[in-house]
């Protein structure tokens, strides 16, 4: 299963959707980052490497796809969450970054 | 509209190209969904099957034979092989014209057993070919069904490009579902599950509109070719297969061809077609699988039937033919493995939702209190239940007629299809008699009701109940029930839903009619 694409992209999102909130009553501060340039930072390299783990798990042309369909059944997940707990739904973050590297990485010693 | 700007003009476009083509979109969109799991559906719809897989020479072979002894005089023999997902060989025979030239008699589809090469002993059922028919055909006669699948398409990428353009906060809005707010609510949850899955939205539709693109404009063709059958021998590769002579000979032994063709390309052979198989001039034209390239149309060889030797192979597809092959197969995702398969799943429910969140959004947007509807609100409001509510039901109907008819029963593939229309239309003309609001709780509860009864349907009819499955380590059979116990719950959340909503609405008329005795007493009052 590519979870770790979909997880990693969660991570990010959840970042994303913490910077978003415009109002500071609106506004949601993920557990370790509290300002809104790290936010940000870390959401584009959790994307990033979601889409790196895409490509490596269905090559080139494939991985496109996985990733694009993977993010948008991420990004649905965290919009429902949001919607009913937001504060768990952007915390969760760590947890689903924590769990997307940790399969990411025994993919790639299982494949070396 | 008249003097507005472009995101207005837009907002019109997209509302009613979305109104007009969406109980059509939601219907295809459902059923399109349905058939990612095609032969899986039809797996479950044969629960007495319990086939052994055999590798695509021997299924080759068995499948052959049969046709010898069945057919042997056939023009053509076109022949699925079993793989991983389709357990059966599936057998498709063209007879050759009478001598008058009239049309020869269409024979049915043949299923064999891949190991034995007999007919397969199971019940009739169309199983999930109907949805996937249903998706693009919508049960009309040819061609008029794939014409109205494809102008339904055409709106519904009118209405992507349209909504997206109408859309000012697309990414400002992008986190945001407030639910029970009413018109707000169908506004984000439709804004949510179209920008979320935009991607997957476009790539479905423009896709979806392009597989029939030959036959919405076929004049390319008629300028270039001699007949639409040269241009599809010619993308099939069996355009080098010559005419018969009448000269009698006899097929050489096709395993071995399929195993040569196997090791030219380093893939699985899907597809065998034999042209004038008791002729001189026979051929066997096998076509490797794309279940492992996004692109649809597999490579092939030709092979000459009497003497074995290589006639010709597919050389490397011009771009053209293989953006349509890419094309082709991003919409029918054969490529996808069973993770990915699931995200399509997923992501078509979302488009389901998309089309259903937009049309609700369209009544809840007009929704007048206190005065009489107007006619079209309430076609429209009516059209919404009988589709998004009804359809459902139906098609859970089509799976319990499956379990529920006898066996053996004589053509009871064409009634479990009926089974699913009659229900779909016999419920959404029942809804009528009944206030909207109560018919959209007690439409949503039987078809939450119809999914939930189907697991157990199964279990009390056949051997392969959940548990048993379970047991059995049977991935399939377990997976159908979750679905089927998903797709109820879902359904049952909703009619929840609906019954909450009627709750508030009466507290707040009774609200507004006691503020409007107080109002009344405090007039007299003074």
């Amino acid at each position: 299963m590519p979870l770790e694409t979909a997880l990693l992209g969660y991570a990010g999102l959840a970042l994303f959707a913490a910077v978003r909130g415009r109002t500071p009553h609106r506004r949601v501060e993920p557990p370790f980052l509290t300002s809104r340039p790290a936010m940000r930072i870390v959401g584009i390299v959790l994307l990033s490497l979601s889409l790196v783990t895409a490509f490596t798990r269905y090559g080139p042309y494939q991985g496109m796809v996985a990733w694009l369909g993977l993010l948008s059944l991420s990004g649905i997940a965290l919009v429902l969450l949001l919607s009913w707990w937001r504060v768990g739904a952007v915390a969760m973050w760590l947890p689903a970054a924590i769990v997307g590297l940790s399969l990411a990485l025994v993919k790639a010693v299982t494949a070396a | 509209m008249k003097g507005g700007g472009l995101r207005q003009s837009m907002a019109w476009i997209h509302t009613w190209l979305g109104l007009l083509a969406g109980w059509l979109l939601f219907a295809m969109f459902l059923t399109g969904t349905a058939s990612y799991f095609r032969p899986e559906i039809t797996r479950w719809m044969q629960p007495e099957l319990r086939p052994v897989a055999a590798p695509p020479a021997q299924a080759a072979a068995s499948a052959v034979r049969w046709l010898q002894a069945n057919g042997a005089h056939d023009e053509q023999w076109t022949i699925f092989l079993p793989d991983d997902r389709t357990t059966a060989t599936r057998i498709f025979q063209r007879a050759r014209p009478p001598a008058d030239g009239s049309k020869p008699p269409r024979k049915p589809e043949v299923r064999l057993d891949p190991a034995s090469g007999q007919p397969i002993a199971a019940r009739d059922t169309k199983g999930g070919e109907h949805f996937y028919r249903f998706h693009f055909q919508l049960q009309l006669p040819h061609p008029w069904g794939r014409w109205l699948a494809g102008l339904a398409a055409l709106f519904m990428l009118g209405a992507i490009v349209s909504g997206v353009i109408t859309h000012r906060r697309i990414f400002a809005d992008f986190f945001t579902l407030r639910w029970n707010k009413g018109q707000r609510s169908w506004l984000d949850a439709h804004n949510a599950s179209a920008v979320l899955a935009l991607p997957f939205h476009a790539m479905i539709t423009y896709t979806g509109l392009i597989t029939l693109i030959v036959m919405y404009m076929p004049w390319p063709i008629a300028a270039n070719y001699s007949s639409p059958s040269a241009f599809s021998d010619s993308l099939s590769g069996i355009e080098d297969a010559g005419k018969a002579t009448g000269q009698p000979g006899r097929l050489v032994a096709v395993a071995p061809l399929v195993a040569r063709a196997q090791g030219e390309w380093g893939g699985r052979a899907a597809q065998i077609v034999i042209r004038n198989p008791d002729d001189s001039a026979s051929t066997v034209t096998v076509r490797r699988t794309s279940a492992d390239t996004l692109n649809a149309r597999g490579a092939f060889v030709t092979y000459g039937g009497i003497d074995g030797r290589r006639i010709a192979g597919s050389s490397a597809a011009g771009p053209a033919a293989q953006t349509a092959g890419v094309m082709l197969g991003l919409h029918l995702g054969h490529f996808a493995g069973p993770a990915l398969r699931w995200v399509y799943f997923l992501l078509g429910l979302t488009g389901a939702a998309m089309v259903a969140t937009g049309l609700l959004l369209w009544t809840s947007k007009r929704l007048t209190i206190g005065e009489r509807p107007a006619l079209g609100y309430r076609i429209v409001e009516r059209l919404n239940i009988g589709v998004v509510a009804c359809l459902p039901a139906g098609m859970a109907a089509f799976l319990l007629a499956n379990r529920l008819l006898p066996a053996d029963l004589a053509g009871r593939a064409a009634i479990e299809v009926a089974t699913m229309f009659w229900v779909w239309f016999g419920l959404a003309a029942l809804q009528l008699a009944r206030p909207v609001r109560r018919a959209w709780i007690e439409t949503l509860t039987i078809a939450a009701l119809a999914f939930a009864a189907v697991p157990l349907v199964n279990a009390a009819t056949t051997d392969r109940g959940l548990l048993r499955s379970a047991i059995d380590g049977d991935g399939l059979f377990v997976a159908f029930d979750i679905v089927m116990l998903s797709a109820a719950a879902l359904l049952g959340f909703a009619a929840r839903k609906a019954h909450a909503h009627v709750g508030v609405a009466k507290t707040r008329a009774v609200r507004r009619r006691r503020r409007g005795q107080a109002a009344q007493e405090l007039a007299d009052a003074a």
